[in-house]
């Protein structure tokens, strides 16, 4: 009998973790190389899955003119090294540190072929495949990791993702001068959001109509009046 | 609890920095060498360091968006013209080394320059140039060139004397330069040490006589950035609010 109240108070327990995801996202709708996440039911069981999977669709580029703003197309991350871990990234918002090494906004130092790159100014150009080219020589390549199974990214902060999946082919092409924006849509945000109040509230009106049942049940059932 | 709501607060909170940050940059529109600002957004995860380090993983959606840090863009602002004598602009990278009035060392880019009561050349805050430049007070037809040097004919004389070079100085990393106000930056260990340098010498720039840059601000750019972060804290707002509408409801479960 109580299974029932317990049953239903998981669904409510569910749109709250919905709520925190969509949150996330709506906090993030300005965060650059953002990828938006969505809680997805397991079929099997009923309930949510309780990682939420990545939307790896591209975002709007924005364009800065920044020389060490660099935006990424298709399903590539650029690998940052983090305390000697490496890390994805999709935010490019790059500059120089004061030993000239290339890193991200926190600092962290971007990879290329061979480890970090040290640039000896900030006016380089940057093709479409990540080769940095100073003048005429060619400094190093940015190394871009293809994500096959968007399901072995996990958010560690920062921008920042590890991937335990397989390293895939990357298809897209880089843009310097620009920054790539989330790919958060408020439309889809806010309609969700709508429906998980809604959802809430059928909850609750569901909760309500078996606690009638069971006060009907307990307090009048054979009543002889 | 329900983490949406500290998820929000934090979503509110950076789009207020990003204004903040914006209206400064608007504000210094018109300032000369004003160095326009943007603030880098990153997501918060619900993990410490340690546990990153660990190699585990994160089990809960995250814990919404911080600032991670606030960029300066030395990129060159417009020239204006000005025709004074000492108005100066770079035209490259480098910057003015100035001494305030408690000895300390400040990089400038604001190249509005007069000659002081004791005739040394000075910032408007009063701040000396490092190289402590002296011009005679009976220096007539003041020439300054492309590599800062500083030419008059002084007293009854008939020839140019060379009465002083400006010196630019440079940094491995002018985004880690601190901002002291009056336009003035303080090297830190982001920036790296400045290399002082002959004007026209690697990299650091040359000098415009007659001239001062602009602010590098994009107004363009600050209003649609303005709109953007402006809808993104209303949609904060909202989901603050069907938070607590869902807290709501979960209250009044049992009416």
């Amino acid at each position: 009998m109580s299974n029932i109240v317990t049953g239903i108070a998981r669904y409510l327990a569910q749109d709250v973790d919905a709520l925190d995801v969509v949150s996330q996202n709506v906090a993030n709708m300005r965060t650059s190389g953002y990828r938006a996440e969505r809680l997805k039911p397991d079929f099997k069981t009923g309930d949510m899955e309780p990682l939420p999977h990545l939307n790896l669709a591209d975002g709007t580029l924005r364009s800065t003119g920044q020389p060490l703003d660099v935006a990424i197309q298709g399903a590539g991350f650029f690998v940052v090294d983090v305390d000697g871990q490496p890390m994805l990234t999709r935010n490019g918002q790059f500059h120089l540190d004061a030993n000239s090494q290339l890193v991200d906004a926190a600092g962290h130092p971007v990879l290329g072929q061979s480890g970090p790159i040290t640039l000896a100014h900030a006016h380089v150009h940057i093709d479409g495949k990540g080769q940095i080219i100073d003048g005429k020589d060619t400094v190093d390549t940015l190394r871009v990791v293809g994500v096959n199974s968007p399901d072995g990214l996990r958010e560690m902060g920062e921008g920042l993702y590890t991937y335990s999946g397989a390293e895939g082919d990357w298809n897209g092409s880089l843009h310097q001068g620009a920054l790539e924006q989330s790919n958060v849509d408020p439309g889809v945000e806010i309609v969700r959001l709508m429906a998980l109040t809604r959802h809430a509230q059928s909850v609750q009106r569901a909760i309500q109509a078996y606690d009638l049942a069971l006060q009907t049940g307990i307090n009048h059932l054979g009543d002889n009046s | 609890m329900i983490d949406a709501l500290y998820t929000a607060t934090s979503g509110l909170q950076s789009q207020q920095t990003q204004i903040d940050t914006l209206s400064n940059n608007i504000s210094n529109m018109q300032t000369p060498g004003y160095k326009a600002k943007r603030v880098a957004f990153g997501d918060m995860a619900v993990m410490s360091p340690e546990q990153v380090q660990a190699g585990l993983t994160p089990e809960r959606a995250g814990a919404g968006a911080e600032i991670i840090s606030t960029q300066t863009l030395f990129s060159q602002g417009q020239m204006m013209q000005t025709g004074k004598t000492w108005d100066v602009a770079i035209q490259g990278e480098g910057f003015l080394e100035v001494v305030d009035g408690n000895g300390n060392r400040l990089y400038t880019r604001a190249g509005q320059l007069h000659v002081d009561n004791e005739g040394y050349v000075a910032t408007p805050d009063g701040n000396r140039l490092a190289q402590n430049i002296q011009i005679p007070p009976d220096a007539t037809q003041i020439q300054i060139n492309q590599n800062g040097q500083i030419y008059a004919i002084v007293g009854n004389g008939t020839s140019q004397t060379l009465l002083g070079t400006f010196e630019l100085s440079t940094f491995p990393s002018p985004e880690g330069l601190q901002s002291v106000g009056g336009n003035n930056y303080v090297p830190t260990q982001a920036s790296g040490d400045p290399t002082v340098g002959k004007p026209n010498d690697n990299g650091t720039g040359s000098i415009v006589q007659g001239s001062l840059e602009g602010s590098n601000v994009d107004m363009i750019s600050e209003m649609s950035t303005l709109v953007i972060a402006q809808r993104a804290y209303q949609l904060n707002a909202r989901v603050l609010q069907a938070s607590d509408q869902i807290l709501d409801t979960i209250n009044n479960l049992r009416q």
